[in-house]
């Protein structure tokens, strides 16, 4: 697999682990919420560590943690549960985490532009994938209808902003 | 009941939907036909399996390929036994003017 | 009528190009059959039993002269000359080419049409009372509040991939027109203390194989939140709704298991969060779409025209359409005028290209323009003079057009059933046909009066059953199409599940029970009394005993 992330593909960094001995190894590692919440004092002494949340965890269980994590994991079994949608945009929404917010799972290219507005920035791919139908997915609405995760102006505020042709062009 | 003139063997043929314009179509020995009759007859469960992995493996040209129960007529011709699966052969009930039957 | 800008238009041709795109992926190879339905059904394209259909939105049920021009023409073009309305205001073409799909849809956006969301697990059109900016016993127009819905859940980033389908009703108005309480989010308009807009909001209802009335959820939203609420009670049902079992994946479902009041918290405790930041609508948004749906320049006329009086006087068939098809306007000397897709025989919703040609021609001549679809699967032109309604109905009857029917027996509501769709377990439009026979003597059916009667091809209950005064249900019994009956169901502002009255019919003993049923009403109603009036007085006792005897 590869990482999907500012519209290039990359090499991954990251291994996923489920051990603490794993854990503790050199390098960024991305561990299971469970491994987490139960080893969280001593895993917070270590830089990079990401944690791996199923999608329907409970997002108040890190509340205290969002600063300290390096990136996070969401999940997709399939391409059609979207409950991760729904978790990307409230942990940086709500809970302001900066850090890398990748999707794991069998997510497709024309799934792209609603990932990246929800505030998921990077997604494992395999290493075969066209970027250029992934960025061209990401590009291709000129319009949004809503606020999301992102920085892109609805069209309600957009048309009252009397420079809307400007945007348009 | 039909007579036993009328009735010979139960087997199975593979039915799907064509992928450019969603018409139905049958597995022929060949490739695929819009008519019933031209259908490869399976009659076994394990030559039904062959059948219907040969046209999953045309995943490409076709959509949802199943196997449907038929029953050839004395006369060779070969008839769907659910009634959705004759529907299918045919078009609406309600529309004799359209689908297969329209033909 | 709302019309788009450049934002709006951009979006819909944006969309145009991403289908064929998709089309152009999946004929490839690039794109399985697994991965590509769920982005066709966004699309409103199914595989049905016979070639694909595709599911065209009808926003709120509202289609200008133009629109329906053009749905004319798909028809003609990409299909085989007619189109058939459905229970959500939409219309539906059966024989499109996947290949062409993304040529109609082209032609679809220069009139500012779509097929976007009309499938999927996403939010589906925002359906409205057919007669919203016109009914006399209306509060507020609830397309204002349809079209901001519209354009919040259209390509909602969070919200495409739901649980299940979501489906989302508003009404404006004292009755309701709009089934609201049978529908996931119901939305009903209310004054204020201070007589301010606000909205009651009710969710957790429809169809299925497990109806359910929703539950009212809020007594009143102030008209500024309406998105931010909406959007925290689908974050809430994104993230707890069931997803192991697509029978019990609807948010009725969850407000089911976990109790209205549960789900109620839930949803104030999202939205205590949401509620001042980003979706609040800026009041110049609000004005620029409440303006789109000012009303048509209607002229100062008399309540009451004695002309049109004179025309009912002189002739009984003019009176008797009047009766069944004509409703009050809000405007002096107007009124609003239904039009029957019901023709004695015919299949229930369909309309030709000639017909959609011929009503966009009389609602340029006589409404303004304007077109409704009602979810009774009839069309209505919401603004004629009393004066034009003879014109009119003399138009109409060279099409064929004018049947006295509506709110009748004769009015049936049938879901396409086995003869389309590929999940039906029987036929649904053939048992309707005959109905409608069995009670074409329009005395006859004008003394029957006021019933609903309901034809839903499966469980799944496209055909809203489960709220037909009378329905029926279709099912497969060892091969056979078997037909069950429910009474007492209401879609209305008593919205009521009908209860099965026994065991099921076949096919050629189900319209002798209908007719059964109503002779058994005719002969226990008290004067003036509705049939659902006499079910409810009586029970369903007197109409078992003369289905099924006493023993």
């Amino acid at each position: 697999m590869a990482l999907l992330k500012n519209g290039r593909l990359i090499q991954d960094r990251w291994t996923t682990v489920d051990t603490l001995t794993d854990a503790l190894k050199p390098g960024g590692v991305l561990v299971p919420l469970d491994l987490w919440l139960a080893e969280r004092e001593t895993l917070r002494g270590k830089s990079a560590v990401g944690v791996i949340l199923p999608n329907d965890a409970d997002l108040s269980a890190l509340a205290d943690d969002y600063e300290r994590i390096a990136a996070i994991v969401l999940t997709f079994p399939s391409m059609v549960d979207g409950r991760a949608f729904s978790q990307a945009r409230l942990i940086r929404e709500r809970f302001g985490f900066d850090g890398e917010i990748r999707a794991r799972g069998p997510v497709i290219a024309d799934q792209y532009l609603y990932l990246l507005r929800c505030g998921v920035d990077a997604v494992e791919v395999p290493d075969d994938t066209n970027v250029e139908t992934w960025s061209h997915n990401a590009r291709r609405f000129s319009t949004v209808y809503q606020p999301a995760a992102d920085d892109r102006i609805p069209a309600y505020r957009r048309r009252h902003l009397g420079i809307q042709t400007a945007i348009a062009s | 009941m039909p007579s036993k003139a009328t009735q010979t063997t139960t087997t199975e043929i593979i039915t799907a939907n064509r992928l450019g314009d969603g018409l139905v179509i049958f597995l022929t020995t060949t490739g695929w036909s819009a008519n019933i009759n031209a259908a490869e007859v399976s009659e076994t469960k394990d030559a039904t399996a062959v059948l219907l992995a040969r046209a999953e493996a045309d995943a490409g040209n076709v959509v949802g390929p199943y196997a449907v129960a038929v029953t050839r007529q004395a006369d060779g011709s070969l008839h769907a036994q659910k009634y959705r699966e004759a529907l299918r052969t045919r078009g609406p009930s309600v529309r004799t003017d359209l689908g297969y039957q329209a033909a | 009528m709302y019309v788009y800008d450049e934002l709006d238009r951009g979006l819909v041709e944006d969309r145009v190009e991403e289908f064929r795109d998709q089309v152009r992926r999946r004929i490839s190879g690039e794109l399985t059959e697994e991965q590509f339905r769920p982005l066709r059904l966004m699309n409103g394209l199914y595989l049905q039993l016979h070639a694909y259909m595709l599911r065209v939105a009808v926003p709120y049920g509202v289609l200008s002269s133009v629109q329906m021009r053009k749905l004319a023409r798909i028809a003609r073009v990409y299909d085989r000359g007619y189109g058939h309305f459905t229970t959500r205001q939409n219309i539906q073409f059966n024989w499109p080419k996947l290949e062409e799909t993304p040529d109609l849809l082209a032609e679809l956006a220069e009139v500012e049409m779509h097929a976007i969301q009309t499938s999927g697990n996403c939010i589906r059109n925002t359906t409205a009372d057919q007669f919203a900016g016109a009914a006399a016993d209306e509060l507020e127009d609830p397309r204002i509040w349809c079209e901001i819905i519209r354009q919040w859940s259209t390509f909602h980033p969070e919200f495409t991939f739901l649980p299940r389908k979501f489906k989302i009703a508003v009404t404006g108005a004292v009755s309701d027109r709009a089934a609201i309480k049978v529908h996931d989010i119901g939305i009903v308009l209310v004054q204020g203390e201070t007589g301010e807009t606000g909205f009651e909001i009710w969710a957790g209802g429809g169809l299925g194989r497990t109806p359910m009335i929703a539950k009212k959820i809020r007594d009143f939203l102030p008209a500024a939140d309406l998105l931010s609420y909406l959007e925290a009670m689908l974050r809430v049902y994104n993230r707890f709704g069931r997803r192991d079992n697509k029978y019990k994946a609807r948010i009725k479902i969850l407000v089911h298991e976990i109790g209205a009041d549960t789900y109620r918290d839930a949803v104030e405790a999202e939205w205590a969060d949401i509620r001042h930041g980003a979706l609040a609508l800026p009041d110049q948004e609000i004005r620029r779409i409440r303006d789109a749906f000012a009303p048509p320049a209607f002229a100062a006329l008399p309540v009451s025209s004695t002309g049109f009086e004179a025309r009912k006087f002189e002739d009984r068939a003019f009176a008797r359409w009047v009766a069944t098809n004509v409703r009050r306007h809000k405007a002096p000397g107007y009124a609003i005028a239904n039009i029957s897709l019901k023709p004695v025989g015919g299949i229930p919703g369909d309309a030709t290209a000639e017909q959609m040609d011929a009503v966009a021609g009389y609602a340029d001549r006589w409404s303004f323009g304007e077109i409704r679809v009602a979810h009774e699967q009839n069309l209505v032109l919401p603004h004629v003079r009393q004066d034009d309604l003879y014109d009119l109905w003399l138009a109409l009857g060279s099409v064929e057009l004018d049947t006295p029917n509506i709110g009748t027996i004769g009015d049936i509501i049938a879901c396409p059933g086995m003869d389309y769709c590929s999940l039906a377990t029987a036929r649904s439009i053939p048992v309707a046909q005959q109905i409608s026979e069995r009670f074409a003597d329009l005395d006859r059916l004008h003394d029957i009066g006021s019933v609903s009667l309901n034809i839903s091809g499966c469980i799944n209950a496209c055909g809203h059953h489960h709220v037909g005064n009378i329905g029926i249900l279709g099912v497969d019994k060892k091969g056979e199409e078997f037909y069950q009956i429910t009474l007492g169901g209401q879609a209305d502002e008593n919205a009521a599940i009908g209860r099965i009255i026994g065991p099921g019919f076949p096919a050629d003993e189900i319209v002798g029970a209908i007719e059964t049923i109503i002779e058994t009403y005719l002969s226990v109603r008290q004067d003036g009394e509705a049939f659902i009036a006499t079910l409810n007085r009586l029970g369903q006792t007197p109409f078992k005993e003369k289905l099924y005897g006493t023993a």
